[in-house]
Order: C-alpha cells, then structure tokens, then sequence
C-alpha cells in the first residue's frame, strides 16, 4: 500500500519534469486518504483535443498559448483515469463503488487545442480553446473566448456561451440560454428556458423553445436568414432599419411592430400573418407562435435590452 | 402470501396481486397501478427501511422503486411471481443508491469487506437508553454491510447465492457477514 | 467429523453453518450434545436462533404518508395518448435489458437516427406551409454531435429520401408516422429515465408535458381549420420538439 503510494507521487514527480510522449497511466486510489488526485503538464500537438468526463463535482478549463495541457484533478471517491499521447489527452474518473463523491478539474489547454467535456451535475466552465463542446444534464455551462465553434447542452442547467468565433449549436430543456457576441451560424432550441440573443454577427440564426421566451438582438445580414419558432413563449426582435423581409405568423398571440406592417389577405380570424419589408427587403426574419406574442422593435427601444 | 422461495411474512394485505392488475398496470392503466401500489407499498417500504437505516430516505426510494416498477412493467414477463420481482427491484434501488452510500460512508463505518472489525456500531451512538432495544432498532443500528445482508437473508428469506450475486460478494463473505449481524445483534439485545 | 468432544471453540466455527442447515449429520449431533451440557453455548445457539425468528416474523413498516400523490406525478402519463404503444411494449424481447449494453446504446442511436430523419423527410414533403422556414425547423431536430460512453460519434441527422410510395399530399399518413416514432422512442426514453437522478427525470417529465399541451392546442385548432397550412406547421414544429426531447432523454449519460 505504501509503496503504491509512493511510486505514484515519483510518477508525478517525473510527469512534471518531463511533458513528452507519454503512455497511458493511471493513478491508484489512495487507500490512505481516499483521494485520487492528478497534477501535472503534458504536450499536445497543435489542433490536438482535450477530452474531461465526470459525473459530479466541476470542470474549469482555461488557455495559455504553450503547447502544453496542465491537469489538476482531484476526485473524493473516484479513481481518475488520465491518459495522454501527443494528440489526445483524456482524463475521466471511474469508481468500483458507485459512489465517486465530487470531482474537480483544473485544465489550461493550449488556445487552439479543440475541447471536450462531459458532465452530469457537475458545472462546466471554459475559456478558450477552438472548437469546444460542453455536454451536461443538470450542470450550468458557462464557455467563452473559442476561437471555432461552440456546441453547449444541458437538460436542466444554464447555458451560457460568450465571444464565439464561429458558430454557435445551444440546445437545453428547461434551461436559461444566453448568447452574447457570437459570429457564425446560431442554432439555438430550448423547451421552457428562455433564449437570449445578443450582439450577434450571424447571417443565419435559428431558434426553437416550446414555453420560453425569445430576444434577440444582433447585427443583421442582406442576405440572411433568420428564423425563431415558439409555441407559447413570446418572441421579441431588435431589428435595425436595415433591408429585411418579415414574415411574422401567428394563431393567436399578439404581434407588435415598430416598422409599419400590413394584415396579409386571406388570414383567418385571430391568426395573424404579415409580411412586410423594409428598406426594399433583403434579410429573410421569421417569427411564428401558436399563442406567445410577437415584437419587433428598433434596436435600443428596449429599456432591458443587453 | 408469498413466493415459496422466500419465507412469509404474514401481512394483512396480500402482496400476490390479481393478474389482472399488474397486466392492466403494465398496459399503462394507472388506477390499476395505483391497487398495484398499494397492495405492495408496506413491503417495499419495509426493504427500503431496513437496508438503508433510514426511514426519511426509504421513502424517497420507496417512490423511486415504484417509479421504476412502472417504467419496467411491461417487461415483467411473469416468470416469477409479481411480488418477488417487485421486491428484487427494491433490492436494486436501495443498493445503487448513491445517497445513502454517501450517508454510509461519512458514518466512518467499517466498510463491507471489513471482516475482522471488532467495533459494533460503527461512529454512531450505541444503543443508548432504551433499557431493552427491540430488534427492529438493533438492525437499523448494524455497519451497513452486515445489516444489508441480515435484512436479505432473515427478514427478507433471500439465500446467500443470491444475496452474493446482489451485493457483489461471495457466498461465504454474505455468510460471514450474517453471522457477525447476529452476534452483534444478540449483544446489543442483551444490554 | 467424528464423535470426539466438541469445544467451545469449534461449537462457535460451526455455529453458522449450522444455522445455514449446512452441517452433515455427524457434526450437527456434536453441536447439539455440546449444547445440550454447555450453558454459553446453548444460551447463544438459543439466542441467535431466536434472532432469525424473529426477524423472519418482523411485521411490515409504513411510511409516514401517503406516497402515491407524488408517484402519479412522476408517471403521469402524456395527454396525447399514442395509438399502437399497448402492442409495442407487449411485442418487446423479454429477459435481459438489452439497452443497457453500450453496443446496445449505439443501435439504439441509429435507430434514433434513422427515425428522426425519416420523419424529417416527410415533414418536409408533407408541409403544406409554403415557407421554407418550416423545412428548415424540420431539418435541423437534435444537435450535431453525440458520444455515448464517450465512444460513439453519432453524426448529425441527414435528411435523406427514403423509399415511401408515393408523396402523400394529406396530413393523416404524416401524423401516423409521427405518432409511431415517438412511440418507439418514447419506450426508448422511458427505460433511459431509469437510470437519470429523480430531479433530471423531473424535470424531463415536466418538459414533456409543457410539449404535449403544445401538441394538444395545435390539433385542437387543427381540427377546426384543417386546411390552414400553418397550424399543420405548428403541429409538425411541436412533434419534432417532442421527438428531439426524447432523443435527448435516450442518450443521456447515466447518473452513475
């Protein structure tokens, strides 16, 4: 037992010293105390991928421009499994009992390496990184600053993505979906959280709740296309004055408009159907509900706009 | 009235369900797994007690048990009598139960595999004031490993082969640990 | 074993086995002559035997109240009621639970995949809305990627042509095919909840039937304008949030 123990922190030791090529290892549970830790720096290849899986606990991932990977981990009642080759590095924790307690991670990745990470109650916070997913179920996730593309979901948590380079996938149950400064296609679908768009430079942007509301406010493209679905949420758009084409439907919410539009014929008796353009057209926004409201708006009308 | 695989217990509602019912239940008529429920809720609900030591939890797993029961239903294809695989899906919820493990575990009891512990009772409090404990306190006050096969095998009449494969042990260390659950017991029924 | 004198010692070896009626005949003699002559011995043999008596007639517990208000809240079951799921869950495979094996998991995915494609293709033939925009919410149910035990990629949903007859102009064949996917799926779904911790499959649940009602108005205001292309629309829109949440639900990572 103690010579386990002991060997272990000789491997760490060494680890530290030298980040190259390494085989897969893994660190013993610690009969001791109980806990398995991992602290060290490894290589990782340009474009080479991040991958962290945990059930409970947290993963906080950051970036620096070396191309090196820094692990800290510690899990109270899991064994952590670490495994890195010039590529890939992965670490994720298992258990013989059932019962892992909470796991942390603490990650810089190289700003270029793509990201992966997995929870189930565990929060996932990121910074950094060129393509990056953050999987949970009741977990907030919060990612930031990637430089590609970003996927987030969650079934109960928040999902948070800001400063997103390249295109944004966003799908949660019942949670809280924020979106700031994001350029590239959005695609965004939560059942009863509410959606927030904003300072977007997206030429394509689809949204989809059931109950939760809609906002969204960004920059609009001539030759874009817009989409936002609800069925009972409200939806609210900051467009600007630019060339757009609305088509705004709805069975029987209420639609508000800050640019003139005009009942389309033929449009049955408290469904409400209007399409109308501005500035000569150009940009495709559609919004349809069965029962929320509908609201376009010139940008800044709104006292709570972001 | 049970299976003859396991000893009775004689209650006054019968946990053999009319066929009916569970295949009513199975079909997705939740009325009849309301009668379902009822009929077997005092049983589960004693597993979930005695294998876990604590009655609030127990009955948030004796919800999860039936929750399961009717998510499984319609796979219950009657190779056994309806109770028993009811009760073997109480068995399962109560084990995999990551709660209680955790509850278990900050108890600093002596672990599972723990064969030679002498201690009696774990970090909890002995038995305290009660001049004479009756049994049913006795079980819940065991180290969690001796107690879970105590329950599976005397109150609930499970044989070590399947108490081994539930609990992932050995047949011989179920025996062991039911032996040391009673000793322990006789010594706290004897204070 | 024979018939030598019996310690006290060997008395406590074989006392479990003895209780366990694992003893051959020979042996269990020797016990009981040794009890019968040894007060320690027979008060614990007497003891513990009483011990699993009474453990054996220990009557049942109850709960402090009734559980069942918050077991039909679990299991309420849709608003929708799904024609042909009764005969699905009774045409199931029996014994093992297949879908708990990781190759298991990632058939189960195709299939998800294959259906939510095959639905997609007819909601887009099918639409009767003239928007593209309802192509587009069709085309695009789940998300891209999924891993399942962090070793299958499941690509994105392609919609592609399936061999149907004939492009079927009317709703009702649509509705059909929606109604028996999310019936597979939903068998699919039900067992993954099983192993989701009770807040998440709250929460699940609670989605659903937010998403049901949704389905229930469309068709409510369906049925009394059934040619308006953008309630089918509507309609269509909600099934797919009904599918992609139960595909969600049936790749789900465990809780442990």
């Amino acid at each position: 037992m103690c010579a386990r123990f002991v060997s272990a922190l000789c491997l760490a030791a060494a680890m530290a010293a030298t980040p190259a090529l390494l085989p897969a290892q893994r660190q013993h549970r610690n009969d001791d105390d109980e806990t398995s830790r991992v602290d060290t720096t490894v290589a990782l290849s340009s474009g080479g991928v991040v991958e962290l899986s945990l059930i409970s606990g947290e993963i906080k991932v950051t970036s620096w421009n070396r191309d090196q990977v820094r692990i800290k981990a510690s899990s109270d009642g899991g064994i952590l499994q670490f495994d890195a080759t010039n590529s890939r590095v992965t670490l994720t924790v298992r258990s013989d009992h059932d019962d892992m307690g909470d796991t942390e991670y603490d990650v810089t990745i190289p700003a270029g390496a793509r990201l992966i990470t997995h929870s189930v109650s565990a929060d996932i916070t990121t910074d950094g990184g060129s393509d990056v997913e953050a999987h949970a179920v009741s977990g907030d996730v919060s990612v930031s600053n990637v430089t590609g593309r970003a996927t987030l979901e969650s079934v109960s948590g928040s999902l948070t993505a800001m400063h997103v380079g390249h295109g944004l996938r966003i799908n949660g149950v019942s949670s809280d979906i924020k979106a700031t400064d994001i350029t590239g296609d959005i695609n965004a679908q939560s059942t009863s959280g509410d959606i927030v768009l904003g300072g977007t430079h997206s030429s394509f942007v689809h949204t989809e709740t059931v109950s939760g509301d809609t906002r969204f406010g960004g920059t609009i493209d001539r030759a874009g296309r817009y989409d936002f679905h609800s069925h009972s949420g409200d939806i609210v758009l900051a467009v600007p004055a630019t060339g757009v084409t609305f088509d705004v439907s709805t069975f029987s919410g209420d639609v508000q408009s800050d640019y003139p539009m005009t009942l389309q014929p033929g449009s049955e008796v408290g469904q409400k159907h209007m399409e109308f353009s501005i500035n000569g057209g150009g940009a495709r926004v559609t919004a349809e509900t069965f029962s929320g409201g509908i609201t376009v708006e010139r940008p800044g009308h709104s006292s709570h706009e972001d | 009235m049970l299976t003859a695989t396991m000893e009775d217990v004689v209650t006054t509602n019968p946990s053999e369900q009319p066929n009916s019912d569970v295949a009513l239940a199975a079909a997705g008529d939740r009325q009849a797994f309301e009668r379902v429920y009822r009929a077997n809720l005092q049983r589960v609900f004693s597993i979930c007690v005695r294998m876990c030591g604590d009655r609030g939890r127990a009955e948030e797993l004796t919800q999860d048990v039936f929750v399961r029961a009717w998510e499984k239903l319609p796979l219950f294809r009657g190779e056994s009598a309806f109770s028993t695989w009811l009760h073997r899906l109480a068995v399962n919820v109560v084990l995999n139960d990551r709660k209680v493990q955790g509850r278990e575990r900050s108890r600093a009891a002596t672990g599972d595999d723990d064969e030679d512990g002498e201690e009696l009772y774990g970090a909890s409090a002995p038995p305290s004031h009660a001049d004479r404990m009756d049994l049913e306190a006795a079980i819940e006050l065991l180290p969690p490993g001796a107690r879970r096969v105590f329950v599976l095998h005397d109150v609930e009449g499970y044989r070590h082969e399947e108490i081994a494969e539930m609990l992932g042990v050995t047949s011989g260390g179920s025996k062991a640990q039911l032996h040391r659950a009673r000793l322990l017991l006789r010594e706290a029924l004897n204070r | 074993m024979t018939n030598r004198p019996f310690s006290c010692e060997q008395f406590d070896a074989a006392l479990s086995d003895y209780l366990e009626n694992a003893l051959d005949p020979a042996e269990r003699t020797a016990l009981e002559s040794h009890a019968s002559t040894c007060d320690r011995c027979r008060a614990l043999l007497a003891e513990l035997s009483a011990i699993t008596t009474s453990a054996a007639a220990l009557s049942d517990l109850e709960p402090s109240h009734d559980l069942w208000p918050a077991i039909a809240q679990r299991i309420t079951a849709p608003v929708v009621a799904l024609p042909g799921a009764a005969a699905r869950r009774e045409s199931r495979p029996s014994a093992r639970p297949w879908y708990l094996a990781p190759a298991s998991l990632a058939a189960a995915a195709a299939v998800l995949i294959a259906v939510t494609a095959s639905v997609t293709t007819l909601a887009i033939r099918s639409a009767h809305t003239s928007a593209p925009v309802g192509v587009v919410a069709a085309n695009n149910p789940a998300s891209a990627t999924r891993r399942i035990d962090s070793q299958i990629d499941i690509p994105a949903p392609a919609p592609r042509v399936t061999n149907t007859s004939a492009t079927r102009p009317n709703a009702v064949p649509v509705q059909e095919v929606y109604a028996r996917e999310i019936a597979e799926l939903d068998s699919i779904a039900r067992d993954r909840r099983s192993h989701l911790d009770t807040s998440t499959v709250a929460v699940i649940e609670k989605n659903l039937h937010i998403i049901d009602q949704a389905i229930a108005q469309s068709r409510a205001a369906l049925s009394r304008d059934p040619n308006s292309g953008f309630l089918h629309h509507q309609l269509n829109d909600a099934l797919n949030q009904k599918i992609s949440l139960l595909r969600t639900v049936a790749l789900l990572p465990a809780r442990t």
